[in-house]
């Protein structure tokens, strides 16, 4: 048996528990509109799944001989790889963080930007022209401080605050797919989340013709798993699909990536996430300093 | 007088071209106006005081010629322009919405080009009169300067009248109409205003509610806005009165005298006719003097442009004296430091977390609860200085995000929307104000700087609407007299070297590691050639050791090049209270740390002095503001509707619709889901296969469906229909049609679903045992008759045949599209009907291969009836208004099928699965059928057509679906209508048509026979029969 595998077998158990429990929680479980059938390995059985995995690993390892042949990532890998990640990212100060959640030992990774976007609707607030609205600003205009007013040593007004956007994007990882799975949503500075649409009127043209190609027609709508909140997710079932010429070429040439920043900067900038250059390091940097 | 008509009108012209405000449409009219005046006081002006003052044309021919043709053009162009700009007007206040949408830039364009080349007219007379009339005499002297038509009385009168007689005639015609729509208005105003004085006094006496002051502010401010309109119409008018007066004044002499020396050359003199052409000119001298006059807009132009350029020669001195004054003033203004204030800024977690805590942990306590944001030094250019609250700011001594600061907040959130309002906002600002100042006083402020920077938050969550209301305060205390700038801010770049900048980077770099922390919110500073030094805030005494002027840090979130963020004022005030006495000056620097692509930069940080003033003495707390501002820069608070990413159903609703979505971009753009969404579809039948029917339809987002049914559930049908559970089956069984409903609406709230608990009237089923029992089929048919035509697809999906009648009449006879599905035991046939052209055209008569289909189909005929040899798919390219529907292939009527069977055979007895696969096969037939462009109309596809190139996005379009599970197999007849058809054949359609009910009613009282005989069945039986014995006595003979 491989070195990794009873390490690798235990985190698989602890997978599993949390696949159960996806399936009591129907609401929390990933749709799988598009099965790849060799990731649909049967869930009664662990260990002809475990067999799988080490078949195709030794299948893998005997193709390449001393290549590293595993396309799907483990979990801890995918912590591994994300520390990287976000160790480069402190370099760039380009804002990755992890994020714990709390009361468990899940995590995620996380960042937020702030553009200055076209967002559609005007501010909510528009008391007049709505006659369901049962608020009236006057008592407050009366009311209020008549210092604020006359406060001059306020700067003017900020014309162009309605217009900024916040993007959240949220990197998790799928024990179903063993993949990373990307969830972003785009809000305005008040809370509210942007449509998909809006979302993609702010990025740019040409990435968004790839929104018609796969996988970007694996978008859907989703709560987030750790947080409960509505994002919208990039879903795994095709993630092992496009990585996989990725990682074979890598192991071919016997050189090392990141599978986090090859990933993400292959589907991050359809929704308005860049990826520096400089992230290409970060595996190299691992290489030299693995274990 | 020259040089003033061209300096006003340059200013007219300079001020619209610079003043964003007066880009308007009417405005090109006055543009047009003052290019007029223009040309006059710039050409024709000067060149008539050289001929005045000279008393003879010394100039030459050829410029006699030019001013000659400025003259006439200018003077023309301006009186046209006046024309024009009048009925602008005219048509603005007259109709105002119709002429709304008229009156673009593009037509006013064209309106001005036709003015001026109308009055481009003139150079033909002017230049070529010579040419044209050659007959006329030629008075032509050297040293006189004057028109060869000067003699020509028709030409001058004809151009007098058209040049001025009619444009003045119709100007005042205008005027007059003008002046009436307004006094009108007004007069309407003072109606609406003495109505609303009589509902506050009805107001008043009642208690007033809520929702009537909101209403009566409401009116109020439209009133107010429709005032507004209304007096800036009235000013219009005196405007364009001014300038009809003006223009009258200084024109009409002119043409009097002009008209009268057409026919009498020598009646006038030649002073008097000069001052006329001077009054003339002196029009365009007015002009630019009355726009400004009544035009607010231009006014506050005006001045703003003659307080930059100090144009001298104007009789303005005062205004200017005034101007200065002002000037001076708002640059002491400028002197004073002024702060970018906070914009709070919420992460949508907020939201959700605060709702979780309403729920969960605050319910109706309304107590001050601790929470926390944050604010950032880093951001580009363009973003706002904010104050960030994410769904952790509940964790108020959780971990900051990386190089961000912490600001310690308190939430205020209130159980009702009054107490929201009522809340004394001012004392809640005076409260935090005051601790600030105690931690001030206290010296903690200088331990724990974030106290300098706390906030106030206070929040109604309308948790049925997710309506979030709130409002921000970032309390700051205030200097009386403002705080005087001493050194304008400058970026660190041009002030330190690029060793001191990188001295500094690692200066604060060092003290936040000293401080195991990321951001460190102020610091202290000082710096030589050589180097930097920062140290805590609460090391000044020990660092600064009585220096007169210090320099203080602050991380600052404001990316203006002008302005500190928020953090600094109360910092100042800091400083101020604690040592301002001992300081000169406060150098200030305002710390930015930005890194782009991998490469920091402080380099963009900002720099300058000021000197504090005096704090007074006394312990009492200064003045505070910082209530925010909401999205309309007014003081109030902002509302949020988070509905759409909060409230369940629609957030089911928006996901369904995204999943959709997403199938029509993989497709992209043949297929059209929006027809799918929008089709009502009705289910006759809440089965086994209505259930199925139903969800399939759900899953393609179809939003509006009806079932028709009049059972009720029993035991055996949870398990097989997927719509009902086991508790619809008690006390007697919920009615199918209802419960369905209801079922669906828990799947899927966005779904508009009805239940209709009826029968439906069959052939054979006799209705008149009693008038009640006419009258309720007569009820049922009219129900089913509505039902129909409210929607656009119709599915039949009863267990038996003879229930299918009467709907596929109806339907045919409305033209609508009907999917059919039926079931044996182990087969199944799901159908379109043939839809009937819309003009009423029989169907071709059959042709003998059909009626051999029939034929043949009659010794097959099943209980459940379609199990039907697919022999029909011998026709190929069948269209859709000739395919045949359910009954078409039956050469026997329908009837009482259940009539004379045991049960098993009453009941749809069939293989568990056949329901599911029939039902998903109706629905997924529609959809194909949805998605060609002809829709019912479209060409059966049949089993052969499987190679070919599909005729619509989704693939084909059969007429019928015959599946036989036992062989897990399916084909594709096709088949063409039956004119002797006991549903759909024109006779039938007819009758029904004419007789409606009556014909009904037969038809449901009487046995076979009577559709049979109708429809000629019978005599087909008796040919065939006859053609049998015939058949079999050739084969005996044999």
């Amino acid at each position: 048996m491989h070195a990794d595998e009873p390490h690798a077998g235990g985190h698989r158990g602890a997978c599993w528990k949390k696949a159960e429990l996806v399936m009591r929680a129907p609401s929390r479980q990933l749709r799988d509109p598009l099965s790849n059938d060799k990731l649909q390995l049967n869930p009664d059985s662990d260990s002809a799944r475990l067999t799988g995995f080490v078949k195709f690993h030794k299948f893998m390892a005997g193709e390449r001989a001393q290549g590293m042949g595993v396309f799907h990532l483990e979990e801890e890998t995918f912590r591994h790889s994300c520390r990287q990640f976000i160790c480069h990212s402190r370099a760039l100060d380009d804002g990755w963080s992890w994020e714990e959640v709390e009361g468990s030992d899940e995590g995620y990774m996380k960042k937020s930007i702030l553009g200055v976007g076209r967002t559609a609707p005007p501010p909510a607030l528009d008391w007049c022209s709505r006659p369901g609205e049962d608020m009236d600003t006057r008592p407050w205009t009366e009311q209020v401080l008549e210092d604020e007013d006359e406060d001059e040593e306020q700067v003017g007004g900020d014309k162009e605050t309605s217009s900024v956007i916040r993007y959240e994007y949220h990197v998790l990882y799928s024990c179903s797919y063993q993949t990373p799975v990307l969830y972003f949503r785009a809000s305005t500075l008040d809370g509210r989340s942007l449509s998909l649409e809006k979302m993609w009127d702010n990025v740019h043209p040409n990435y968004r013709q790839r929104l018609l190609q796969g996988p970007w027609d694996t978008i859907t709508q989703q709560e987030h798993p750790l947080i409960g909140q509505p994002f919208f997710v990039l879903h795994p079932c095709r993630t092992q699909e496009f990585m996989r010429p990725v990682l074979a070429a890598a192991s071919a040439e016997n050189r090392s990536l990141n599978y986090i920043v090859s990933w993400l900067s292959s589907v991050g900038p359809v929704v308005g996430l860049s990826v520096p250059l400089s992230y290409a390091s970060v595996a190299l940097q691992a290489t030299e300093a693995p274990k | 007088m020259a040089l003033l008509t061209v300096t006003m009108n340059l200013l007219v012209l300079y001020a619209v071209k610079k003043e964003r405000t007066l880009h308007t449409v009417g405005n090109l009219y006055i543009v047009s106006l003052s290019v007029a005046d223009l040309l006059v006081g710039l050409t024709v002006m000067p060149l008539n005081l050289v001929y005045l003052l000279e008393d003879e044309w010394n100039l030459g021919h050829i410029v006699c010629q030019f001013w000659l043709v400025m003259d006439y053009v200018a003077s023309t162009a301006s009186i046209f322009s006046m024309f024009i700009l009048c009925l602008d007007r005219y048509r603005s206040v007259h109709q105002p919405l119709r002429y709304l949408k008229y009156r673009t830039r593009g037509r006013a364009s064209v309106m001005i080009a036709g003015a001026w080349l109308l009055s481009m007219m003139w150079i033909i007379p002017i230049l070529g009169w010579r040419v044209f009339s050659e007959a006329s005499p030629k008075p032509e002297t050297e040293n006189n300067c004057d028109t060869d038509f000067r003699f020509v009385t028709w030409f001058k009168v004809l151009a007098a009248v058209v040049n001025f007689y009619v444009p003045s005639l119709l100007m005042l015609w205008f005027y007059k109409q003008i002046y009436m729509a307004v006094r009108r208005h007004y007069r309407r105003r003072d109606n609406i205003n003495k109505t609303i004085r009589t509902d506050q006094k009805l107001d008043s006496a009642n208690a007033v509610t809520l929702k009537q002051s909101w209403q009566r502010f409401c009116v109020q401010s439209k009133q107010c806005i429709h005032s507004l309109r209304v007096r800036k119409e009235r000013k219009a008018a005196k405007q364009l009165g001014f300038i009809i007066a003006a223009f009258m004044v200084c024109w009409i002499p002119y043409f009097v005298t002009f008209m009268v020396m057409a026919f009498c050359k020598t009646c006038i003199h030649h002073d008097l006719h000069m001052f006329t052409i001077w009054l003339g000119y002196f029009n365009s001298t007015l002009n630019p003097f009355i726009y400004p006059l009544c035009n607010d807009n231009f006014k506050r132009i005006f001045k703003r442009i003659l307080h930059i350029h100090l144009k001298p020669g104007l009789d303005l001195v005062l205004e200017e004296v005034r101007m200065a004054a002002g000037r001076t003033e708002k640059d002491s203004a400028n002197q004073k430091l002024q702060f970018a204030p906070f914009c709070s800024a919420l992460e949508a977690g907020f939201w959700h977390q605060l709702t979780q805590k309403k729920l969960n942990d605050y319910r109706l306590d309304e107590s001050p609860k601790n929470i926390k944001g944050y604010y950032y030094n880093g951001d580009p250019a363009g973003l706002p200085t904010r104050l960030t609250l994410e769904f952790s700011a509940f964790d108020a001594t959780g971990p900051t995000p990386a190089r961000c600061c912490p600001a310690p907040g308190t939430l205020y959130n209130m159980n009702t929307l009054e107490a929201f309002k009522s809340c004394d906002k001012k004392a809640l600002l005076e409260k935090e104000a005051n601790e600030i100042w105690e931690a001030v006083q206290s010296e903690t402020a200088l331990e724990n700087p974030s106290l300098l920077n706390t906030f106030i938050l206070l929040t109604f969550a309308d948790l049925k609407k997710y309506h979030f209301y709130y409002w921000f305060c970032f309390p700051a205390l205030c200097f009386t007299e403002g705080i005087q700038v001493l050194e304008q801010p400058v970026t660190m770049e041009e002030k330190f070297s690029p060793k001191q900048i990188s001295a500094l980077q690692g200066a604060y770099d060092d003290l936040c590691n000293e401080n195991e922390t990321t951001a460190i919110p102020y610091f202290l500073m000082k710096y030589t050639e050589e180097a930097v030094l920062v140290s805590s805030l609460q090391n000044w005494n020990t660092f600064f050791q009585g220096q007169k002027k210090v320099t203080v840090g602050l991380y600052d979130p404001c990316t203006l090049p002008q302005h500190p963020g928020w953090p600094l004022r109360n910092l100042l005030v800091l400083i101020a209270r604690k040592w301002g006495s001992l300081l000169d000056a406060v150098e200030v620097l305002c710390f930015r740390d930005q890194t782009l692509q991998g490469k920091r930069s402080i380099q963009h940080s900002i720099i300058f002095q000021v000197k504090l003033p005096e704090l007074s003495l006394s312990a009492e707390c200064p003045k505070s503001v910082g209530w925010e501002k909401n999205q309309k820069s007014a003081m109030g608070p902002r509302m949020v509707n988070l509905s759409e990413c909060m409230d369940p159903k629609r957030l089911a609703e928006s996901s369904v619709d995204l999943n959709l979505k997403l199938m029509r971009w993989r497709l992209v753009p043949s297929l059209d889901l929006e027809k799918v969404v929008s089709t009502k579809c009705l289910l006759l039948g809440a089965g086994t296969l209505g259930c199925n029917v139903a969800r399939t339809l759900m899953g393609w987002g179809v939003r509006h469906i009806t079932f028709v049914d009049n059972a009720k559930i029993s035991y055996s049908n949870p398990v097989r229909q997927p719509l009902y559970e086991f508790e619809d089956c008690l006390s007697g069984g919920k009615p199918k049609a209802l419960a369905a409903v209801e079922r669906l609406k828990k799947i899927f709230p966005g779904v508009s679903a009805e239940g209709y608990n009826m029968s439906i009237p069959m052939p054979g089923h006799p209705v008149n045992f009693s008038e009640e029992t006419m009258e309720q089929a007569r009820r049922d048919v009219e129900k089913l008759e509505e039902l129909v035509s409210a929607h656009d697809v119709l599915f039949l999906l009863m267990d038996t045949r003879e229930s299918r009648w009467l709907p596929t009449v109806i339907a045919a006879s409305q033209r609508k599209l009907v999917v059919n599905a039926a079931l044996g035991f182990d087969t199944f046939v799901v159908m379109r009907h043939g839809l009937k052209k819309q003009k009423i055209v029989e169907p071709e008569g059959s042709t003998p291969s059909s009626a051999s289909s029939a034929s043949t189909s009659s010794s097959s005929s099943t209980p459940a009836g379609p199990a039907q040899a697919p022999g029909a798919s011998l026709f190929s390219n069948i269209p859709g208004h000739r395919l045949g529907c359910y009954f078409c292939n039956d050469v026997v009527a329908p009837g009482d099928s259940t009539r004379d069977r045991t049960l098993d055979q009453q009941c749809t007895v069939s293989r568990p699965g056949l329901a599911m696969i029939a039902g998903a096969l109706a629905v997924e037939l529609m959809v194909s059928i949805l998605q060609h462009p002809e829709g019912g109309y479209a060409v059966a596809s049949s089993s052969d057509d499987r190679m070919n190139e599909p005729p619509t996005s989704l693939g084909l379009a059969p007429h019928q679906i015959r599946g036989f599970l036992s062989r897990f197999d399916n084909v594709l007849p096709a088949s063409l209508a039956f004119d002797k058809c006991t549903a759909c054949s024109a006779i039938v359609l007819d009758n029904y048509e004419r007789e409606g009910f009556q014909f009904l009613s037969k038809v449901f009282n009487s046995s076979h026979s009577f559709l049979e005989d109708l429809t000629g069945l019978t005599l087909l039986h008796q040919e065939t029969q006859a053609a049998e014995i015939w058949d079999m006595s050739d084969d005996e003979s044999i």
